[in-house]
């Protein structure tokens, strides 16, 4: 028998079989071994195939969960109490607390600073992209609160990657509603475009905006035609690549009084918690979504004896890999597993702090982004409109970032930060 | 067991084996070339050497019975010796006639499989040296056998995530044809990924 003392050469599917299953930290190395490997690993083809094949098997999973830092967490390591989540430096920005993930997409997560910086970041390959401000940031309401929502994915339709951002101006914190708007970011232009509105706008407590199948939902509460001071939810879905609006209706909920409606997403799954006000928990989670058999099934049922305090929020993250169970975040507390089998909470993980925190899931892509020519140059300076002054740019923008939320803006300023981030946004650079 | 057809391979080397019809027929490849008449004479895979048919016979054979869920004691891959004069143009090994039967390892536990067990026995079959590893890859490949092809390639990538660029161009035989300030470049780009 002849050993062979050197392997064959693989052809050159094989070798592509194989390199879609390596995590890319790995490839990212295996970009140097020859100009074939650097041509294949950096090839859309590749790119989509390995994304696919993170997306069946959920392999490299991780959490990213945040309170005042950023940390990841290992999928497979959840029930392992003894490994504490890693702090994230590497993240685009220094995270601190008020930063914010807004939702993960393919491998690509969209996160803002705390002054409202937004970038879009791919953690496994460590290359980020910061957005252009908007228009909208800087409006023709000065003097009013806005409410920020927020929405990232992909768009299958135009093989694209869209932010939304839903702003809601209000008198005040707990003040009368004025109006809204809604925007979109599209990474393939690099532009924020207004997008039609819809007459439902978010409106109710503890409602959560979830991606499902390429559209943004929120919960609307409406008066009911009979009377004025009943009121009933909508849930409101707003595709992506469309920009289309539709109704979903909601479950038959069991009888009583609901405390609280929670949006969010389940192996891409829409799910909708309902707590009640006799501190029951149901979890439904909407299959066959967008067909004409769409429909609800209730999957986590929890009666209130799991809860030594009254009304918790519990939020789905994620199924087991073997389906079998659910990931919970309760009350920004703790991770507990649900076994759809059993009916029962198990395995409950502590935060490692002392600190609320939330969660998403993030998987492993070569996922890039396609930085326009445009953008690779820095703008310095440039003329104000009316005011015939040149006001220089600082190149990282943090003087010109603001605060969100309690917005209270001079008449004067807005005006000219307006002009400021129109000009600056259509020669925006990556930091 | 002696009404089930059997098929004849012969390997690169020339080593002939006779299997099962279902067994044989885990390979696309070959269930294609039963399906197209040649079922009932020699199939020749030159592309295949014995040692390597001989583990992949042994692969699609437990696969099979597990799934059947078959009890048998014993299964045997026979390895007969024909006298190579009708048409081979290579030059063959001429053996010992008589007929060898040769046991595999059996467990008697995994007959009942659950998918645990196999997984098991699969991790076990696939520990292998990285040279054997790479020609199952390329036999199961030209053999059209999807679930050795998977098993393969994810113990080699399982095999390849801790090595170094250099460890890799060694196991897989490839030649560096970037130039040193190229390569450079290439690894400064991501040099976070090479601590």
């Amino acid at each position: 028998m002849i050993l062979s003392m050197m392997s064959p050469l693989l052809p050159d599917e094989i070798v592509t079989d194989i390199l879609s299953r390596l995590p890319v930290k790995c490839l990212l190395r295996s970009r140097c071994v020859s100009k074939f490997w650097l041509a294949l690993i950096t090839s859309p083809y590749f790119i989509k195939l390995h994304l696919n094949r993170s997306v069946q098997t959920k392999d490299n999973l991780s959490l990213f969960m945040w309170d005042e830092y950023l940390y990841r967490l290992n999928f497979d390591f959840i029930d392992d109490h003894d490994l504490p989540p890693t702090i994230v430096d590497y993240s685009p920005f220094r995270f601190k607390d008020g930063s914010i993930l807004h939702g993960t997409s393919n491998g690509l997560v969209c996160m803002s600073t705390s002054m409202g910086i937004f970038y879009i970041w791919n953690p496994s390959t460590r290359k980020s992209k910061q957005l252009p401000f908007s228009p909208l940031r800087m409006t023709e309401h000065p003097d009013i609160f806005q409410e920020h929502t927020y929405g990232f994915s992909y768009d299958i339709i135009n093989d694209d990657y869209k932010v939304v951002r839903l702003v809601v101006f209000k008198t005040d914190v707990n003040g009368d509603f004025i109006n809204f708007e809604i925007e979109v970011y599209s990474l393939k232009t690099n532009l924020w475009h207004k997008a039609e509105k819809f007459r439902h706008y978010p409106n109710s407590c503890g409602t959560r905006d979830s991606i499902a199948g390429g559209a943004m939902h929120w919960i609307s509460t409406v008066p009911t035609v009979e009377s004025e001071s009943e009121s009933k939810s909508l849930i409101v879905a707003f595709d992506m690549g469309t920009e289309k609006y539709r109704i979903i209706p909601h479950p038959k909920y069991n009888p009583g009084p609901l405390f609280c409606l929670c949006l969010n997403t389940l192996g891409g799954c829409l799910s909708l918690s309902c707590h009640y006000c006799s501190m029951n928990v149901d979890v439904y989670v909407l299959k066959e979504y967008g067909g004409k058999n769409e429909y609800w099934t209730k999957i986590i049922s929890l009666p209130p004896a799991y809860f030594s305090d009254p009304f918790h929020i519990v939020k789905t993250i994620a199924y087991s890999k073997c389906g079998k169970k659910v990931l919970l975040n309760i009350d920004f507390e703790c991770l507990v597993w649900y076994n759809l089998e059993q009916q029962a909470l198990e395995g409950i993980r502590e935060h490692d702090t002392d600190q609320l925190f939330e969660v998403v899931t993030c998987l492993e892509s070569l996922v890039s982004f396609n930085v326009p020519e445009a953008e690779k140059f820095p703008i310095k300076g440039f003329q104000v409109g009316s005011r015939d002054e040149e006001m220089e740019v600082d190149c990282k923008m943090t003087a010109l970032a603001m605060n969100l939320g309690n917005v209270r803006y001079g008449n004067l300023r807005a005006q000219v930060m307006a002009l400021a981030f129109r000009i600056c946004e259509i020669c925006f650079f990556t930091i | 067991m002696s009404s089930k057809k059997m098929i004849t391979l012969k390997s690169s080397d020339g080593r002939i084996f006779e299997v099962e019809e279902a067994v044989a027929q885990e390979s696309q490849t070959i269930k294609h070339m039963i399906e197209d008449g040649y079922g009932n004479s020699v199939i020749p895979l030159p592309n295949v050497t014995g040692r390597i048919l001989y583990k992949i016979i042994e692969f699609c054979t437990k696969h099979v019975a597990v799934e059947e869920d078959i009890k048998q004691k014993s299964v045997e891959p026979t390895v007969v010796v024909e006298d190579v004069k009708q048409k081979s143009v290579e030059p063959t090994v001429v053996e010992d006639v008589k007929q060898k039967s040769v046991e595999l390892p059996v467990d008697d536990d995994a007959w009942d499989a659950e998918p645990s067990d196999i997984d098991e026995w699969d991790a076990q079959f696939i520990d292998v040296d990285e040279s054997t590893m790479f020609e199952l890859i390329v036999a199961s490949n030209y053999l059209n056998i999807k679930r050795l092809m998977d098993l393969s390639a994810q113990a080699i990538a399982d095999m390849m995530k801790d090595k170094t660029v250099e460890e890799i161009r060694k196991i897989f035989n490839i030649q560096n044809d970037f130039t040193p300030e190229e390569e450079m470049k290439i690894r400064n780009e991501n040099s976070w990924a090479y601590e």
